[in-house]
């Protein structure tokens, strides 16, 4: 067995891809993937199943039957999504313990965290496409065309799925266990954020545009046609004093650019703090 | 700058003022296997964790292949094959497809891989588990594999962090005698170890290290040939008697003498090869059979301690 000398190590870019490759293989291996995907078909299935079969007929318009199908739950697939492909990421190297494998690689601490923060962003590129795609298909198939606001919907669905990652990344890299980081990231976009939105924004008449869920709910209103607007209602109550209540509606604008501003802020804050981050115990 | 790890006063230290490494200074030769010696809690894993860009430096420098660790992890550590801790491996990849994994971070191609993996497979005796996923291994198996990781791309250096660290007796040898295999080769290995039978059994070189700092650094045989305090063990076929052990104690060299049964007893003695032989004999004339007389306990283990507790 020769021994030999330093040989040429591969860009920050090959090795990106490699740290990419390999994460992706684990979330096939592991079924992680296969059983999101199979639940996204399964429930696009019973969606365009169920509602004619009790006789309720599809939309014509294609705008209604993609969404139709998708409404109810785009959202809460992607906060799945991201707890199952984002949350455990970073924090699964330190509890397991896999770190003291990978990391004493000539191997930059950047170049794990892009690498594993582009098999996530593939993974939910490719589950919201499917759980998009299926249906926008489906509609072409019974009302003939697709209809923009589909995907303009799918466009804001990725967005939100990429920077729901970024804030699963940035959990990820703070936190020191992975059940810790699961639930936290878990709880933050399905409970956390929508409750301090209805608190802030609802009840508070502040309209909570640094929300993540909040500027969300844009997926959804896209469909509506003309695009709603904010509202404020203010209700006498019986006995004196006014109950008022205020239904803030997102802007298209402003969630890109929220949603732009939560990817690029936390994927730095995440990557500062893994780079800096020791593997002690 | 020639040597393929300097450590220049380098320093670490934890939280709450905590001063694991401290000042640390020392030149690995090439080609030497360096056991990295100390108590726990000395600072060897921390060192070793610094040296492989686990953990940041608080202050000092610390070089490997002439590239600074902290500014450089990338080319550091470009020709350096680690073991630290015991890694945990990806319990869904198979031996070999993890070398392919850590190979292709290191630029080599999967006919490369493929070929050199089934050499170091071989060299840590995992070939026949080499298409079985890693979950149910045993920390035996795992920390073979995490020795084919580490020697996947023909490194120049290799690290090594108390590499039989839990495992079990047969583990062990397992283990060392892949260590001993390495010696063959070219490489440049530095091993911490607790265990001081395992660095006088496979090491060339020895660095004593507690409270963080460096005790003693030398040959094996150098450190040893500085040892005349040893621990001999003796049994005999006849039986201990008194007027014969008051004798012994007066003999020239007998620091203490321990009566074990009434066939076998220990002598603390201190002397030469010479001196040695010379109570052997007058043993014999006191009238014992002597079945065995060996030296017990490791003469790297005298001088361990002897400087464990003058640094303390």
């Amino acid at each position: 067995m020769a021994v030999t000398s330093t040989r040429e190590l591969p860009s920050d870019l090959q090795q990106i891809v490699t740290v990419t490759r390999y994460d992706i293989f684990k979330h096939l291996r592991s079924r992680r993937l296969i059983g999101l995907l199979i639940i996204e078909v399964v429930l696009i299935v019973l969606l365009l199943i169920v509602p004619p079969a009790v006789g309720n007929p599809y939309p014509k318009d294609p705008a209604q039957f993609v969404s139709s199908i998708t409404s109810t739950f785009t959202s809460i697939l992607i906060v799945i999504a991201v707890t199952m492909f984002a949350a455990d990421s970073i924090s699964s190297e330190y509890q397991n313990r896999t770190g003291y494998l990978l990391f004493p690689n000539p191997v930059k601490k950047e170049v794990i965290y892009l690498g594993k923060f582009l098999s996530t962003f593939l993974i939910a590129v490719l589950a919201v496409t499917i759980w998009y795609w299926i249906p926008i298909l489906a509609g072409l198939a019974v009302t003939g065309s697709i209809s923009s606001l589909a995907i303009e919907s799918y466009g804001l669905a990725l967005l939100y799925a990429i920077a729901a990652s970024s804030l699963g990344y940035l959990i990820s890299s703070v936190m020191k266990g992975s059940i810790g980081a699961i639930v936290l990231t878990f709880f933050l976009l399905f409970m956390i954020l929508p409750i301090s939105d209805v608190l802030v924004g609802n009840i508070g008449g502040i309209e909570p545009s640094y929300s993540l869920t909040y500027q969300a709910g844009t997926i959804d209103y896209i469909f509506q046609t003309p695009y709603p607007h904010s509202e404020t209602t203010v209700t006498p109550i019986p006995g004196g004093g006014n109950l008022t209540f205020h239904n803030f509606i997102p802007q298209v604008g402003t969630a890109i650019g929220v949603m732009i501003g939560y990817i690029i802020v936390a994927n730095i804050i995440a990557m500062v703090i893994f780079k800096r981050r020791e593997m002690v115990g | 700058m020639d040597d393929p790890i300097v450590l220049e006063s380098l320093t670490k230290d934890y939280s709450k003022g905590f001063r694991a490494v401290d000042n640390l200074n020392l030149r690995i030769k090439q080609n030497s296997f360096v056991g990295f010696l100390g108590p726990n809690g000395a600072g060897k894993t921390t060192t070793i964790k610094m040296l492989t860009n686990l953990l940041t430096v608080t202050s000092g420098k610390a070089y490997m292949n002439g590239v600074d660790v902290v500014h450089d992890p990338k080319q550091a550590l470009g020709a350096v094959g680690a073991v630290v801790e015991t890694p945990e491996f990806y319990p869904y990849l198979t031996p070999m497809e993890t070398l392919e994994y850590m190979g292709a971070l290191r630029g080599m191609s999967k006919p490369e891989v493929a070929a050199r993996g089934k050499e170091v497979l071989e060299l840590v005796k995992m070939t026949e588990w080499a298409t079985t996923r890693i979950g149910k291994f045993s920390k035996g198996m795992k920390q073979r594999v995490a020795l084919a990781q580490a020697l996947i791309h023909e490194p120049t250096v290799i690290i090594l962090d108390e590499p039989t660290s839990g495992l079990d007796p047969r583990g062990m040898v397992e283990v060392r005698d892949v260590l001993k295999d390495l010696r063959k080769h070219d490489y440049t290995i530095f091993m911490s170890s607790h265990l001081l039978n395992e660095v006088q059994e496979v090491c060339t070189d020895v660095a004593l290290i507690d409270h963080g700092k460096l005790l003693a650094y030398d040959k094996v045989d150098a450190l040893l040939a500085k040892v005349d305090h040893k621990r001999l063990e003796i049994r005999i076929a006849n039986k201990v008697f008194g007027e014969a052990m008051d004798k012994l104690r007066a003999f020239e060299g007998v620091t203490e003498l321990n009566i074990i049964s009434e066939n076998q007893f220990f002598i603390d003695f201190k002397g030469n090869d010479e001196g040695q032989a010379e109570l052997l004999l007058k043993l014999q004339g006191l009238g014992y059979k002597i079945v065995s007389f060996k030296e017990s306990g490791m003469a790297l283990e005298n001088l361990y301690m002897s400087l464990i507790k003058s640094s303390r």
